[in-house]
């Protein structure tokens, strides 16, 4: 009788289950989204994620709920994970630039072309000092150092990072050679530039922003075309205005946002960006952008894809020229960046 | 833990063992290491032997060795080496199986329940009855119970490997396949139940019941908690989750 | 000066009535915290993923209340993870891990109550005195945790790892050591926090970002202790005499210089940028140990190892808080999840925080007295009830720590490879464990190693081979010499000495501690 019972209900279970999945794409979102942050939780790409998600749900008739499985290779276990998932845009990947070297390290074979992705922003990277040191500009700074190559310590989060490769091309473009000793991401590499431990800084600036406001850092050149102004501290000029070269090899810039499945139906992708549009240009977003030092870029579509493609043949390549990809770029089918 | 379970003669045995294993796990190491970069340059960072990422690795090895080679010494001076290998007979083999029976057991449900069920079939379901074997098997301490309820959760597992093996090892969550299966495994938990009713007898019920109701509460409550209330998705989220979800939204009319 | 101090109590005293005349406060409060226990004390739910999981949720409440819900949660979730540590043997987190070593002894000699009760009042006190050094003494440390390079930050991690050794064996007093170096092995498996190296990974791509701590501390624990429950069968139980639950006070006076000396620890190593509690209740747990009389007590069931540990975990609250809020460095794992709760919230900690917002340093201690005051009474009052658990047969209660266990280890990274390290972890330390291997010294190995590594490797790196900085830099130089004197004092003749010393002092009249 139990058994029957159990079989019974089993199956009126499976019916409600048939019936509730038969979703169509236009129904689209019929039930909570996730999105799969594959970076930890307390971080940028985070913070973020649960910002926009948090902006997203209110122009969305479903809740979009955030949450972080991290590990792999470049956060290959959580892009693995969702794209293992049904390309229904149910499940999502919270993602940063630096998911573009999953491929070449091996974490897993797929390019960035499976995904699309949507960006919110970024903060620009600097370059800056210790207060007690003695370089008071960008160009004291690069002459010191090119009287003694290799002997200035450099300090940014770890090999193949994104800042890592934004003091690569602050030394390709300038001639210097620095002493880089890689930190276990940023805040421990601004900590020991505080501390004196390195002399010199390159992360972003939302990252070094209340350092810089407490004088505990002096920054000396943003690494991206505009000149930038820090309340209390005044503009922080473009390092471009001293050495033009740099244009050939930066600007170098954070993409944080989140992706679907390329695969994904096209009335999904659509509403998945008209509520990131609206997002994006919602007064909270805006605002927490303008308090952080982020640059909203709200790319998605096309504009998006080519981003991370750029993005993707930079890191990989760079990786494989300082010898630490597993797997060849070239294996992977990834083009060389133009010069 | 308790602190005497084993004699010291019982422990010179297991070190000499452990010994074994220990020096082929470090020169393991050891080896390993050997091959890693110690000058030169690697990813950008110049190297140099204090800053190699063979260094830990070399020290630890180092030690272990020594460490290791120290116990095997200890206990072959204690006459644990002969000890040891007399042990080696089809006999005394299956009489330390027997005592560690326990182990057995318990590893075999955790580990079918980890490496078979969790990562391949609804979590509610495999909860379900893997707590449901496991508290049969000490709440309602005979052997004709546990007998049974093993048996069942043996069936249970590999039926779920064979059904995800013919899947392709990577079934699509959200299939009718995948949802057969999660039925598969609460059909599983039916029998389980059922047969070990049977084996318990009936002045047993009382304590059947409690494990019935353990086995089904505690699956449907944690499922419940993570999902919704602390938002931690499930490893697997089958049949069971997406019918409390239909509900959900049923009687929310979202 | 006297003015500025009654100045900031009296706006300490108004931020505390202003946030007990809103009816919600109080709920979110005694809500919140009562999370944090439960967090705190399930295995595998850490405070960092707690005070993740209500950043989202209070992402529509006003500041002030969030605020609330964000620190009950932390202060909570510190503490809860002693619960499962003294009863069960299986510490929730890894904070409460040293905590095990002698609250489950005491437990089992069914002083179940009483060691609760203490370990209530014991965090209490910690959470409060990191309060106090938060706002009173926050420049001065603070000035101290930034001189903190990659010399001090080694010496730090050695000094952690040198207690695994004196987590005696039973047995062998080599075992400690092999289990330690174990813990370190593991902790070496994945890519190296410098040149981003994969060691021993086999091309295994789960492997490449490393060996997590919470899996392997879930198994190192739980998994023995489920295996040896089921074996011993519901014949074994011991009943516990529930009795009164007392905050112990006179045991907390008796141990003053231990409670003392602890906070100090937790507030320091919580300002340290990027060590957090876990690392403070082991250091606090060592010292203790190395500086009484009679460390052969340790791990059996000794007050003073109890209380050193859960003073430090939760004094370190307060300490992370001190770089969190004066230059937006968090101090410690749970403090970055904070960090990204309250940018969400649109307030970016820093140094313009004062300038900004006045106020907000009291108001934050404020918040935390009442966090404290909440966790103490939810505690006092839980103690009964969590005892009454162990009433219901292992039998039936083990199946279900192990699912949970299960659970805790997903629930972290959502990767069901955790899960697979955890049992195979779990087996090796249920064996280990059996050949009286002390599986504390492999967890702390595991916790400590990556630290060790990097700082060393770095600290090499900077000097260029150069091994001078660790004596002539002030801060190495009293590491250097506290790891020393722990060294030293695990050798029976400076023991001797010491203890000779100690006769003297007490008989020529100077009275000794009385400890």
């Amino acid at each position: 009788m139990r058994k029957f019972m159990g079989g019974a209900g089993a199956a009126a279970a499976v019916a409600l289950v048939a019936a509730a999945t038969v979703a169509r794409a236009e129904d689209y979102p019929a039930r909570d989204i996730s999105v799969v942050v594959v970076w930890a939780a307390g971080g940028g790409t985070d913070t973020v994620n649960r910002l926009i998600a948090a902006e997203m749900q209110q122009h969305l008739p479903a809740r979009i709920n955030v949450v972080n499985r991290t590990g792999g290779v470049g956060g290959s276990a959580g892009m693995s994970f969702v794209y293992g998932q049904p390309a229904d845009g149910y499940t999502l990947a919270g993602i940063s630039e630096s998911n573009v070297t999953a491929g070449v390290q091996g974490g897993w074979d797929q390019r960035f072309e499976v995904w699309q992705p949507f960006i919110v922003g970024g903060s620009p990277d600097l370059v800056s000092v210790s207060a007690n040191a003695p370089y008071q500009t960008l160009k004291e700074l690069i002459e010191a150092a090119k009287a003694k190559p290799g002997e200035i310590r450099v300090g940014a989060s770890a090999a193949g990072s994104i800042h890592h490769l934004n003091l690569l091309a602050l030394e390709k473009g300038t001639g210097a050679k620095f002493n880089y000793i890689p930190y276990d991401g940023s805040a421990p590499a601004q900590n020991a530039a505080v501390s004196g431990e390195v002399a010199v800084v390159v992360t972003s600036l939302a990252e070094q922003q209340q350092l810089i406001r407490a004088k505990r850092l002096r920054p000396l050149a943003m690494l991206t075309p505009n000149a930038v102004s820090v309340e209390g501290i005044g503009d922080v000029p473009s390092a471009f205005a001293d050495f033009p070269d740099l244009k050939e090899h930066l600007p170098i810039q954070q993409a944080i946002g989140f992706a679907v499945r390329a695969d994904a139906p096209d009335a999904v992708k659509k509403t998945l960006t008209d509520a990131f549009d609206k997002a994006v240009q919602s007064d909270k977003v805006k605002g927490w952008a303008a308090q952080n030092f982020y640059e909203i870029s709200g790319k998605s579509g096309e504009a998006a894809r080519e981003e991370f493609q750029r993005l993707e043949g930079l890191f990989a390549w760079t990786l494989h020229e300082l010898g630490a990809a597993t797997v060849s770029p070239e294996k992977l089918g990834i083009p060389k960046p133009a010069k | 833990m308790s602190r005497n379970d084993q004699s010291v003669p019982g422990l010179r045995k297991a070190d000499f063992w452990t010994g074994l294993v220990l020096v082929a796990i470090s020169v393991f190491m050891l080896v390993e290491t050997l091959g890693y970069p110690l000058e030169g340059s690697y990813a950008g960072v110049r190297n140099a032997w204090y800053v190699s990422p063979a260094l830990l690795p070399l020290i630890v090895s180092a030690f272990l060795i020594l460490l290791s080679c120290s116990l095997l010494a200890t206990a072959v001076r204690a006459g644990a080496a002969s000890a040891a290998l007399a042990d080696v007979t089809p006999r005394a083999l299956r009489g330390h199986a027997g005592a560690a029976r326990d182990i057995w057991i318990v590893a075999f449900v955790l580990g079918g329940y980890i490496y078979c069920l969790v990562p391949y079939v609804d979590f509610t379901a495999a909860t379900a009855l893997t707590l449901l074997t496991l508290a049969a098997a000490y709440h309602l301490p005979t052997a004709r119970v546990r007998k049974a309820g093993l048996a069942v959760f043996a069936c249970a597992i590999a039926a779920v490997l064979l059904a995800t093996f013919a899947a392709g090892w990577r079934p699509q969550p959200r299939s009718t396949g995948a949802d057969l299966r999660d039925l598969a495994v609460w059909a599983a938990f039916l029998a389980a139940a059922v047969s070990v009713a049977w084996a318990a007898g009936a002045p047993e019920r009382r304590r059947w019941r409690r494990c019935l109701v353990v086995a089904l509460g505690t699956s449907l409550i944690l499922s419940v908690v993570f999902k919704w209330g602390l938002l931690v998705p499930l490893p697997v989220e089958g049949v069971t989750i997406n019918t409390l979800d239909a509900a959900r939204r049923l009687l929310l009319l979202r | 000066m006297l003015m500025t101090v009654l100045d900031q109590f009296g706006a300490f005293a108004g931020a505390l009535a202003g946030l007990l005349s809103q009816p919600v406060s109080w709920l979110l409060l005694i809500g919140a915290s009562l999370l944090g226990i439960t967090f705190g004390a399930l295995p595998g739910l850490t405070a960092t993923l707690g005070v993740g999981l209500l950043a989202t949720l209070t992402y529509s409440l006003d500041l002030n209340m969030a605020l609330i819900a964000l620190i009950a949660m932390y202060v909570g979730a510190v503490y809860g993870g002693s619960y499962s540590a003294i009863l069960l043997n299986i510490p929730g987190t890894a904070a409460s891990a040293a905590s095990a070593m002698d609250g489950y002894p005491m437990a089992q000699r069914g002083e179940a109550g009483r060691v609760l009760g203490l370990t209530t009042t014991a965090s209490f006190v910690g959470t409060v005195v990191g309060m106090l050094a938060l706002v009173v003494v926050a420049p001065l440390i603070l000035e101290l945790a930034l001189q903190f390079t990659s010399y001090e930050f080694f010496l730090l991690a050695l000094f952690g790892i040198i207690i695994s050794g004196t987590l005696q064996s039973s047995d062998l007093v080599i075992k400690g050591w092999i289990a330690g170096f174990l813990g370190l092995a593991l902790s070496t498996v994945g890519r190296d926090g410098l040149m981003f190296f994969p060691r021993f990974t086999f091309g295994v791509p789960e492997l490449d970002s490393g060996i997590e701590v919470v899996p392997v501390l879930i198994g190192a624990f739980a998994i023995p202790q489920i295996i040896h429950g089921l074996r011993e069968g519901d014949g074994a139980v011991r009943l516990q005499a529930v009795g009164r639950i007392l905050p112990d006070i006179r045991t907390m006076l008796r141990n003053l210089k231990h409670v003392i000396r602890s906070a100090m620890i937790g507030v320091g190593i919580g300002a340290v940028p990027g060590v957090g509690e876990d690392i403070a209740g082991w250091v606090s747990y060592g010292t203790a140990k190395a500086s009484s009389p009679n460390p052969e007590n340790f791990g059996k069931g000794e007050p003073a190892g109890l209380i050193s540990s859960e003073t430090a975990n939760n004094a370190c609250i307060g300490g992370a808080l001190i770089p969190l809020v004066t230059l937006g460095i968090p101090g410690s794992p749970p403090a970055v999840m904070l960090l990204g709760a309250l940018m969400l919230h649109g307030l970016t900690p820093g140094p313009m925080l004062s300038i900004e917002q006045p106020n907000f340093l009291v108001e934050l201690a404020a918040i935390m007295v009442l966090a404290s005051l909440a966790m103490w009474i939810n505690g006092m009052l839980l103690a009964r009830q969590v005892v009454k658990l162990l009433r219901i047969p292992p039998s039936l209660f083990l199946p279900v720590v192990a699912i949970l266990s299960v659970l805790g280890s997903y629930a972290l990274g959502l990767s069901t490879f955790n899960l697979y390290l955890m049992f195979a972890v779990g087996l090796a330390a249920y064996f280990l464990t059996r050949m009286h291997y002390p599986i504390s010294a492999l967890v702390i190995g595991v916790i400590l190693g990556p630290m060790a590594d990097e700082n060393l490797r770095r600290a090499l790196m900077v000097g260029q081979g150069d091994l001078t900085p660790f004596v002539t830099r002030p801060l190495s130089l009293i590491l250097v010499l506290a790891i020393t004197l722990i060294v030293l004092s695990q050798l029976p003749a400076y023991r001797r000495w010491r203890a000779r010393a100690l006769q003297r002092l007490r008989t020529a009249g100077a009275g000794g501690d009385g400890a």
